[in-house]
């Protein structure tokens, strides 16, 4: 009895000991934390079915104006029937650039400088929506809840080369609140 | 402060030396003297009963060593019984802790209240304790959220990375308590006449702990460390403490069987 008491403390003392030290606390990969935004694109003629978009570019706008790098979600410049967008945490709003069948022309200026024209068909897409701050876990922290999102298509004209011809024929939101991330929230019909 | 606890470090470590020199000369005198106590009991070794006042030495020393933490912790025990004694804590700590998205301050009281149950059978003369017990442990206490930053797996909008912290949800969480129940096993060695030294380790079980909406407890006073979707927790203590004598009472009588046994061993 007594030698089973004293190994058992021994045993417990050096657990609580190194318990402590253990960082066990990560973020698992599968948590639901903030969510992405996931586009389907639909044909508008036979609303029930995909439609893919060719050489398709995503794009995010920042506060300035100014074209960040290309989204990495998806393979730069691939046919597309399913997107992940990734939206601003510290903002109620996001901003990006869809380019179907695009690619570029270098031009030459006078003075010398090279220039990158973007040939394909630019349709902006703003989405709105209200953030909500959430404790998921201890290893997780805090994340983003998204509800209520909404979206404003084409704020002003931005093709390079003008041009009426919008892609995106309408949006329809499936999801506002973002609730699964294993659906499509938004359609989008061309 | 600063000095007060290199003094009581360097306290503790002399009194452990010391200890180990005296209690070995005092066991190989018992140890002959013992057989003939028993067999006449005519000489019976009076047990002190008392209240036991200490201090967990390891919270000051984590003080000192930590600069997230600052923490005491009074201890005391009554003895009701040759082995069962009414024990107590009362503690105050204030930790700060650093997680990957978020750091976050604890802090708050507590007290304890339970029983133990020593289970060592003495040699003549001595009064150590191996002890099983319980607790029931209550908290009241605040966390503070200093920072956080949101949690975010794409990072295409670079957010983290230029430093854009959450706002909305700092600030202190007040008015948050906790309820929890300890298993304790533990022991004190008397160094020197009425000083004890002690060491315990223990198993916490959460019962009830009323938290708020937008920040659940991480850690509670007295409790330690909450895990994700666990009511388990873990402590330990190493305790220094003095017994103040009040009366003194005789070891219960053995049935004769019993007797027979031990003398036989």
């Amino acid at each position: 009895m007594k030698k089973v008491l004293a190994l058992l403390f021994i045993f417990s003392a050096s657990l609580a000991l190194f318990s402590s030290c253990e960082k066990d606390d990560i973020c698992p990969g599968d948590t639901l934390t903030t969510p992405v935004l996931k586009l389907g694109f639909y044909n508008i003629s036979n609303q029930d079915r995909f439609k893919s978009v060719a050489r398709l570019r995503v794009v995010g706008i920042n506060e300035d104006g100014t074209q960040r790098d290309t989204l990495n979600t998806f393979p730069d410049r691939s046919s597309r029937t399913e997107i992940d967008i990734p939206l601003r945490t510290s903002e109620s709003y996001s901003t990006f650039l869809f380019i179907k069948n695009s690619s570029d022309r270098i031009d030459t200026l006078d003075n010398g400088t090279i220039e990158n024209v973007e040939l394909g068909n630019i349709d902006t897409l703003r989405f709105n929506y209200t953030r909500q701050e959430e404790f998921i876990s201890r290893g997780c922290g805090y994340a983003v809840r998204i509800t209520e999102l909404g979206y404003n298509l084409n704020p002003d004209f931005t093709d390079s080369i003008p041009n009426d011809q919008e892609w995106i024929t309408s949006v329809f939101v499936q999801d506002p609140n973002l609730q699964h991330q294993d659906t499509v929230h938004v359609k989008i019909y061309h | 402060m600063l000095k007060f606890t290199t003094n009581l470090i360097l306290l503790f470590i002399s009194v452990t030396a010391f200890a180990q020199d005296s209690l070995s000369v005092e066991t190989a005198a018992i140890d002959t003297v013992q057989v003939q106590q028993a067999s006449k009991d005519s000489t019976v070794y009076k047990q002190r009963y008392g209240l036991r006042v200490g201090i967990d030495l390891s919270k000051p020393l984590r003080s000192f060593l930590e600069e997230d933490y600052q923490g005491l912790e009074l201890l005391a025990d009554f003895r009701i019984s040759h082995n069962v004694y009414i024990a107590g804590a009362l503690g105050n700590e204030e930790k700060t802790t650093q997680e990957d998205n978020y750091n976050f301050t604890t802090s708050g009281s507590y007290l304890k209240v339970g029983l133990d149950w020593n289970t060592y059978e003495n040699w003549y003369g001595m009064e150590n304790i191996i002890n099983l017990g319980f607790r029931v442990g209550a908290s009241t206490f605040s966390q503070t959220l200093n920072a956080y930053q949101i949690y975010n797996t794409n990072q295409y909008w670079n957010e983290i990375q230029s430093g854009i912290m959450g706002e909305d949800m700092l600030g202190e969480y007040s008015g948050l308590n906790a309820l929890w129940a300890e298993i304790v096993l533990g022991m004190k060695v008397e160094l020197f006449r009425n000083v004890f030294m002690g060491a315990s380790v223990r198993l916490n079980y959460l019962v009830n702990n009323t938290q708020a909406g937008n920040f659940p407890n991480l850690f509670i006073p007295g409790f330690n460390k909450v895990t994700d979707g666990s009511k388990f927790g873990v402590g330990y203590n190493y305790s220094i403490s003095y017994l103040i004598p009040i009366f003194k009472g005789n070891k219960p009588q053995k049935l004769p069987s019993n007797n027979q046994q031990e003398q036989e061993d």
